[in-house]
Formats: structure tokens, C-alpha cells, sequence
């Protein structure tokens, strides 16, 4: 995944401090938590409606300027965070929830049925993300429900792969035959024993995943493909941006590049930091 | 008798995330040559820190302090090459798992080959065959098997392997850390065996550290008990077993099984080890001691001399 | 108190495991290769009684544990466990069969939930075969810890394993084991990782519920001590058979088989004023893969001969309820 790649370069260059790390991210999640949530109070201006001349460069009324229809692209900014969480949510709780009972069961299950499924999930895996995501997207066409739909299939084999795994090396643990023992219905424990188990790297990859979700519902948006205009989105407006940049219109793709960039990064550190917390035993030494 | 290796005032800490962990404190002992010391003691105890302190294999976050003695120079303020000098050459190990201690991709004499020339390079082919066949041989393994590699040999055959190789350069102590703990009983007869016939016929110092005072009992002739990081008693065999004098040690004895006493009434010491990283003052027994004083609780009991005998407890001093 | 109802039957019980060949290879093989990991075991366990099975590794004893309460299924044989056949019941009964039966494993630290408090993995079992209500199951469960020396009972009941000692984690294990009131009890190698000072804390404990409880007992062991220690009778097993089964004081003052004499032999003692003589066999366990013909142990005999080849290592009865499969030795 590109974000943890993101990650583990920052790290190499900060050294072994991913407290730090978590706290920064945490930092940037809450500001965006809190932009998405308050953003009527919080933007100057309604995103959808012109608000000023156009294309006038940052100011005061109008911080990171306007764009070529005279919308204020601060508003537009805040705004847009609510797109890119409500996208980015609905993506991977659809992923999550189709990919975790599916590498649970199949896991737990194993045989035949096990070599079919990842098999089919493995061919998911290795389309690139965005293309397949711009497949399908092309094919449902533009929308919020469509959009996450299209992300959420690219997600899918990322849950089934990490928990199918996992349960495969826990269906053997001695505290699991020791749940047949006792007589447990395989049901039980799956979600008593097997299930608490996988959980804390399900949290992590959930984390993990959002970041890229959001990276790949700006790709949409950005190749025409997302959200209908003009419904403020960052990916739109990055695009639409790019088109006045050579009149060194810059403010148009500076701002909603660098939210992008900072929500993206505030997700990864979160959950590197998350992953250390959860799982310390793994790569506490190196 | 001559003194092979003496550890003086041996103190070794861990540094953890969340605290100093004192594995072991204040350790005292010699072994002569052609003797067999145990170290025995529970899991936690600090007795495979102290084997593998011997030779300077602590792990980077260790801090020792103290001296160990090898010909007249202090293991522990040796450099990493004068060490390595020793390592091997004068001073060897066997570890617990012979299953991952020898590498699998090489075949038996390139481990012998290997370790021959880290120590001199001027040996030929023919010279190293012959020193390999011979540890081979008095480990109880046929130098027909030079050329095979690890997977072809059972768990017994391999710590044999593991034995030849630590005897190899014929050096003059051997720490065995738990050589047969993870080997099955009649196996592990065939290698305290093998163990048995070295120091008699290799001049050999054996550091024997152990869980089984089974074991101890059949081949070591000193015996160091260790609790909690610390050597509570420290005497020759036949003394030891015969009239203990520390209570840990007692205790430890009668919870040991023997089969050849008819129906024997097993004790068992209650509570368990206190916590390495915040040692309470006093005794570090005292909590499971049903002899219990009160100055146990108040000082850390010194190491007393007892007809001849070391013992660190408050009933003898 | 043992008297005479046997709990447990076990009839020619066999295990093999089937071996992975290249498919090629398996047409011109006209019996699939297998391994032999229990191959005809029969024995018998009364209530009140444990047996002590005694082998090395590799000897197919925890195979043995594993297939008398189905937990991987038999190739062959018959189990009547409490007058119920075992091998015949089907899932869902084998399932509420199970609360007859249960199986204490070696590694106190693997067989318990991380995530799950101590508390409720004992009472998980009660759930499970809906004994009792809410309050009543939390208090067979404080019940039980003070019985197995879980003090204070309220105070451990929501700690989790990591929290425990060796010891403690295993007392857990042998409440959870207990509190459906079973007939039955597979302990494999349960003291086997445990030190020496905390073993035998636990084997008390075992020999105290299972006279509580007047169970059937079958302790899994490679160590004869104690087996010596915890069982009314042993058997000594090698390379999927019994070669010998007796009355506790009986085969430590008799042994027969060659193997039970050696293992015997092998024990270190705790006496350094005893210097015995040994007889230490060449060699170690062969693979199950590729077994001697005849007895099985021939290999590693001292006393071997030529007819060795040849015998088929049935056990026979040399004296009263002394079993041994060597023909040469009375």
C-alpha cells in the first residue's frame, strides 16, 4: 500500500520515535474530524455558490483565494473533507465488511473452498487499485454510492488476505482446539476465540485503508469519474485546477493538493502508530 | 587444583523499555580443571545469563559487571576480537535446541571447517578432516557422516554434532546450556554420557547449567544453585544432596520425583519468583521461605561460610 | 477409590496418517503410504484409575489423547467413554458428548485465550452445555477457582492469562477442564513445562480432583516419574504399540520389556551416592515412516536375536494384569 510505504520512509528518517509519529497523526485526524463536522460553521462562504470575482489569488476574505467560477476555495477545502470521509467510510466498511466474515469463514474453513476464494481474491490483488477502481467506476457511473462501491471492491482482497491469513495460523493454536474440546459450535469460535484474535491487524489495515481510499477517491474525482460538480471534492477541484496553472492560477491546486496530502499522511501515522500499540511484538527490534 | 575460569561479584542487568531487569546479582565461582559445575536453577533464575556471560554472548541491551577470570584477563573487558580469539578455541558453548543451532544449507565438515579457520588459516584440508573425525568420534558420531548436512541427522545425533564442534579445538572449558532439555530421556543418557567421558578423558572444565537436578546428580561434582538471580548455595555434590543447607534448596529437592523411593511425599514450594525488575529489600526468597525471619525481610543476606560450604541465607550467619 | 466400572474402553484403536506422495508415484503404489502413529491400541480405565502412557517422542502417545475424544478422528478402533460409543455418535451429539470428556494440554500459555478473561473461559464450558443460569455458572466458576487455589476466587476471575504465572494458567486449565462435571480426563504432558517447584503443586492438584471427582484419568507423559508419582497403572508405548502395561508398583519392581527396562534406566535420579549400572540402547527412535519389521524395537534391543523379525508384538498376559509384548523376557 502506497501510505505505509509513505510511512516507513518518514520513519527511517525520524528514527525509532512512532510515538511521535501517532501524536502528529492523531493531531491532523482530529483537525480534519473537526473540519469535516463543523464545516458550515467553519467556512466563510457557501462552496456552491460564487462568492466573489473569480480567479482572485489568496487575500484577506478570501484566504486561499477563488477559482475561475468565483468560489471560495477555503470553503470549498472544508467542504471537501466531508466527501472524502463519508467516501472513504462508506468504502471501508463495505471492504470490511464483505472481506472480514469472508477470510474468517474461508480461513477457518480451509480446503478446497480456501484455495478457490483466494485465488479469485488473489486476481483482484493484483489489478492495479486505481484502475480497477476506475473500471468499475466507469461502468456505475458517477455518484457517492457508486464511487465507494468501486473503491470498496479494490479493498475487499486486502481484509480477506490479512484476515484469512491470520486465521489460518490461529485455527491451530491449542486455545482453539481446546474451544473443539469443550464442545464449542465452530460459530462460537470464530467469533469468541478466532475472531479477537485477528481483530487488533484488522484495526490497523482499517486505519491503513482509509488513507488509501481517500487517495483513490481524489483519483477519481481527478479523472472526471467521482463526485458530480460541483459538489465540492478535492480530487475535482485538483483537476479543475491544473487547467489554470500554466496562468499561474497556483492557489487552485496548492490547497486541495496539501489537504490531500496532510489527510493521507495524518491516517498512516495514525495507524503505524496504532500497529505498534496493538502488535508491539512485531518489528520492535531490528 | 588448578583454577580454570573464576567469576568474581558477577552483576548483570537488562535494560527494558520498562525497567531494569537485575537477572543476576553478586555471582561467585570457579570451576577447576577437569570438573564439572552446575549451574541449576529454575526458569528466570539467571543461570543461562550467567553460561552465556562466560562467553560475552549477552544481548546489546545486557550491562555486566564484575570479573570473569580466564587465564589471568577479564572475559568481560575483552574487545570483541580478543573474544572472538577465545571463543571457540578456549572457551565453547552447546546450546539447548540442536535443531536450530547448526545452519542447514551447511554440510557437517564446513561447520567443522568454518569454525577451524576462524582460528588459524593455515590449516589444510587433510588437518581439518582429521580434527572433525576425531571430535566427531568422541562425541559418539561416525566420521563417515562429514558430508552430510543437518537435516540428515535426529535431534540427538545433531546436539552430538553440536558437542564435537565445541570440543573440536580442544578448549578448556564447555559451557552446556541445557544440553538435553528439548531430547528425549534415553537420548539424553547416551549425551550426559558422551559429557561424562570428555572430562575424564580431555582435561576438560564442563559448565553444566540445568532445571534437573537429576542431571546434577549424575555427572556434576560442584553445584551452584541459583534463585532469582542470585547463587543461594554453592557446594560439592554429595554434600548438597546430602544435608542442603539453604531452604530454597531443600525444598527444590523434595519436589524433585525419584523413582527408586517407594512412595515418596512430592512438596512443592508455594508463591512464585518475585519480579526481577523491582527486587523487594532483603531476602529475594523470604516471600516462599517457610523459615522465615525477620531480618530476612530487613537486609539482603551476604554469602556465609559454612563448614566449608557457601550458603547466602540468614539462618547460618 | 477405584473400583470396578470401567469409564473408558478403548478397542484396537489405530491412527494413520496418510503420507503426501508425488501423484505420479501414486499409481504404481498399490496401498497409499501411511504412518502408523497408533497402530492397535487397547486399553481400559476405571473409574477412579489413572493410567499412566509413558513413551519419547515420536512414540504416537499424544496421537493416543487426541483421537479417544475425537478431537482429530480415528482410522479405526472402538471408544466407549461412560457407556456411550464414541466413534459412533454423529457431530452434534459427539459436541454435547463432550462435556464427558475433556483434555488438559501441555502449554498452559497456548491453550488459553489471550483475549478472553480467566473467568469466562472456564465458564465458557457451562455456556456451551447450558448448565445453569448466569449467576448460578459464576458461581460454580469461584467455586472451582478456590478449589484448584485461585485465591482470592473474585480477584482472578477477570484477569487475563498473561497476567498468571505457569502454575496459575494451568490450575485455569484444569478448572476449565473440570467444571462440566466430566468422567474423563486426557491430561497430555500437562506438567511438562511447568518448573520443577510449581509440577508438583500441579500434579497434587491433578491426583486431588480426580479423586474429588472420581475420575477416569489418562495421563499423557514422557516422564516416568511422574507417572509414578499420579497413576494407578502405566503403559509404556513405542512407535504406535503398547509393549507393556501393569500395576504401577508392579512393572517399577518388575519391568519386563526390554524398552520399559531402558526408559526405566534412563530416568536421571536426584542422588549422586548412586551409581548404577546402565544399559544405554544405540540410537534413537526410528521413523514412524519406515519401521522395523517384527517388533518394533528390535532395532535398539540389547538383547535382540533373529526370531525378533518375526514376532507380531501382541502384548500377553505373563503374570496377573501384567501385559508385555516381549516373548523372550518373563
Amino acid at each position: 500500500m502506497i501510505s505505509s510505504k509513505i510511512v516507513k520512509n518518514i520513519k527511517q528518517l525520524m528514527g525509532d520515535s512512532s510515538g511521535v509519529l501517532f501524536i502528529i497523526g492523531l493531531f491532523l485526524l482530529i483537525a480534519f474530524i473537526i473540519m469535516a463536522i463543523f464545516a458550515p460553521y467553519l467556512a466563510p462562504y457557501s462552496p456552491i455558490k460564487p462568492s466573489g470575482a473569480s480567479l482572485l489569488p489568496p487575500q484577506s476574505g478570501h484566504i486561499m483565494g477563488t477559482d475561475n467560477l468565483g468560489y471560495d476555495v477555503f470553503s470549498r477545502v472544508i467542504f471537501g473533507s466531508r466527501m472524502a470521509f463519508s467516501i472513504a467510510a462508506i468504502a471501508t466498511s463495505i471492504a470490511a465488511a464483505i472481506g472480514i466474515p469472508l477470510g474468517l469463514i474461508v480461513g477457518y474453513i480451509g480446503g478446497r473452498l480456501d484455495s478457490f476464494v483466494t485465488m479469485v481474491m488473489d486476481s483482484v490483488y493484483t489489478f492495479p487499485g486505481l484502475i480497477l477502481a476506475i473500471a468499475i467506476a466507469a461502468m456505475l457511473g458517477q455518484g457517492m454510492i457508486n464511487i465507494s462501491l468501486s473503491i470498496a471492491v479494490v479493498y475487499i482482497p486486502t481484509y480477506y488476505r490479512v484476515i484469512r491469513s491470520q486465521v489460518a495460523t490461529i485455527k491451530s493454536e491449542l486455545y482453539v482446539e481446546g474451544a473443539r474440546a469443550i464442545g464449542a459450535k465452530p460459530p462460537v469460535i470464530l467469533s469468541k476465540y478466532v475472531l479477537p484474535n485477528v481483530l487488533p491487524s484488522t484495526i490497523v489495515v482499517l486505519s491503513m485503508n482509509i488513507a488509501d481510499a481517500i487517495m483513490t477517491e481524489a483519483g477519481l474525482s481527478f479523472l472526471g469519474l467521482g463526485i458530480a460538480p460541483p459538489t465540492p471534492d478535492w480530487g475535482y477541484d485538483l483537476s479543475k485546477g491544473q487547467q489554470f496553472i500554466l496562468q499561474n492560477d497556483w492557489w487552485l491546486v496548492v490547497f486541495p493538493g496539501l489537504a490531500i496530502i496532510l489527510i493521507v499522511l495524518g491516517f498512516s501515522m495514525f495507524s503505524e502508530g496504532l500497529n505498534e500499540y496493538l502488535n508491539p511484538n512485531i518489528g520492535e527490534k531490528r | 587444583m588448578d583454577t580454570n575460569i573464576e567469576i568474581k561479584n558477577l552483576s548483570i542487568e537488562y535494560r527494558m523499555r520498562n525497567g531494569t531487569v537485575h537477572a543476576v546479582r553478586d555471582a561467585d565461582f570457579s570451576v577447576d580443571k577437569k570438573e564439572t559445575l552446575s549451574i541449576v536453577g529454575e526458569s528466570g533464575c539467571g543461570k543461562s545469563t550467567t553460561g552465556h556471560a562466560i562467553l560475552k554472548l549477552l544481548p546489546s541491551n545486557a550491562r555486566a559487571t564484575g570479573s570473569i577470570i580466564y587465564n589471568g584477563k577479564n572475559i568481560l573487558t575483552m574487545s570483541n576480537n580478543e573474544i572472538r580469539q577465545i571463543r571457540g578455541k578456549h572457551i565453547s558453548i552447546v546450546f539447548q535446541d540442536p535443531m536450530t543451532s547448526l545452519d542447514p544449507i551447511m554440510r557437517v565438515k564446513d561447520h567443522f571447517f568454518e569454525l577451524i579457520k576462524a582460528h588459524d588459516s593455515k590449516v589444510n584440508e587433510q588437518e581439518m578432516i582429521e580434527i572433525a573425525s576425531c571430535a566427531l568420534e568422541a562425541s559418539g558420531v561416525s566420521a563417515k557422516r562429514l558430508n552430510n548436512y543437518p537435516f540428515e541427522f535426529s535431534g540427538g545425533m545433531r546436539q552430538r554434532v553440536m558437542i564435537a564442534l565445541a570440543i573440536a579445538l580442544q578448549p578448556s572449558v564447555i559451557v552446556a546450556d541445557e544440553p538435553t532439555t528439548s531430547l528425549d530421556v534415553v537420548v539424553q543418557e547416551q549425551i550426559m554420557e558422551v559429557l561424562k567421558n570428555l572430562k575424564r578423558t580431555k582435561d576438560m572444565s564442563i559448565i553444566l547449567i540445568t532445571h534437573d537436578l537429576g542431571i546434577v546428580a549424575e555427572v556434576a561434582d560442584k553445584v551452584a544453585v541459583m534463585y532469582a538471580g542470585e547463587i543461594v548455595e554453592y557446594a560439592d555434590i554429595y554434600n548438597l544432596y546430602k544435608n542442603p543447607l539453604h531452604p530454597y534448596t531443600q525444598l527444590l529437592l523434595k519436589s524433585v520425583p525419584n523413582i527408586k523411593i517407594g512412595d515418596m511425599e512430592l512438596h512443592n514450594i508455594p508463591g512464585s519468583l518475585p519480579d526481577l525488575k523491582n527486587i523487594p529489600q532483603g531476602c529475594r526468597f523470604r516471600d516462599r521461605c517457610p523459615m522465615v525471619k525477620d531480618i530476612c525481610k530487613k537486609e539482603t543476606p551476604p554469602i556465609i561460610d559454612k563448614d566449608g560450604r557457601k550458603v547466602r541465607c540468614w539462618l547460618y550467619g | 477409590m477405584v473400583n470396578d466400572s470401567n469409564v473408558v474402553v478403548v478397542k484396537n484403536l489405530k491412527k494413520y496418517f496418510l503420507l503426501k506422495i508425488p501423484w505420479l508415484e501414486s499409481f504404481s503404489l498399490k496401498e497409499k503410504p501411511s504412518v502408523k502413529a497408533v497402530d492397535g491400541l487397547s486399553f481400559s480405565i476405571k473409574k477412579g484409575e489413572a493410567l499412566g502412557l509413558v513413551g519419547e517422542s515420536g512414540s504416537g502417545k499424544t496421537t493416543v489423547g487426541r483421537s479417544i475424544i475425537r478431537l482429530i478422528e480415528p482410522t479405526n478402533g472402538e471408544i466407549v467413554i461412560n457407556d456411550e460409543d464414541i466413534m459412533s455418535l454423529k457431530k452434534e451429539k459427539l459436541r454435547k458428548a463432550r462435556r464427558n470428556f475433556q483434555i488438559i494440554f501441555q502449554d498452559p500459555i497456548a491453550s488459553l485465550n489471550p483475549y478472553m478473561s480467566i473467568g469466562k473461559s472456564v465458564m465458557h464450558p457451562l455456556e456451551i452445555h447450558d448448565i445453569g443460569n448466569r449467576k448460578q455458572r459464576k458461581e460454580m466458576v469461584l467455586e472451582l477457582f478456590e478449589k484448584v487455589n485461585l485465591i482470592p476466587a473474585e480477584g482472578f476471575f477477570n484477569r487475563y492469562p498473561k497476567q498468571l504465572s505457569g502454575g496459575q494458567r494451568q490450575r485455569v486449565v484444569i478448572a476449565r477442564a473440570i467444571i462440566t462435571n466430566p468422567k474423563f480426563i486426557v491430561s497430555d504432558e500437562a506438567t511438562a513445562m511447568l518448573d520443577v517447584s510449581v509440577r508438583s503443586q500441579v500434579l497434587k492438584l491433578m491426583i486431588k480432583i480426580k479423586e474429588e471427582y472420581n475420575l477416569a484419568f489418562l495421563f499423557i507423559t514422557h516422564d516416568l516419574a511422574s507417572a509414578k508419582y499420579i497413576c494407578e497403572k502405566i503403559a509404556v508405548m513405542y512407535l504406535g504399540k503398547i509393549v507393556e502395561i501393569a500395576d504401577k508398583t508392579e512393572l517399577f519392581d518388575h519391568p519386563l520389556h526390554p524398552y520399559t527396562r531402558i526408559l526405566m534406566g534412563a530416568i536421571p535420579i536426584p542422588d549422586p551416592t548412586l551409581k548404577r549400572e546402565k544399559i544405554i540402547p544405540a540410537g534413537e527412535i526410528p521413523s514412524p515412516t519406515n519401521m522395523p519389521s517384527g517388533c518394533r524395537f528390535r532395532t535398539r534391543c540389547p538383547y535382540a536375536k533373529k526370531e525378533c523379525g518375526d514376532i507380531d508384538m501382541s502384548l500377553m498376559e505373563i503374570e496377573k494384569g501384567h501385559l508385555s509384548a516381549c516373548p523372550f523376557i518373563r
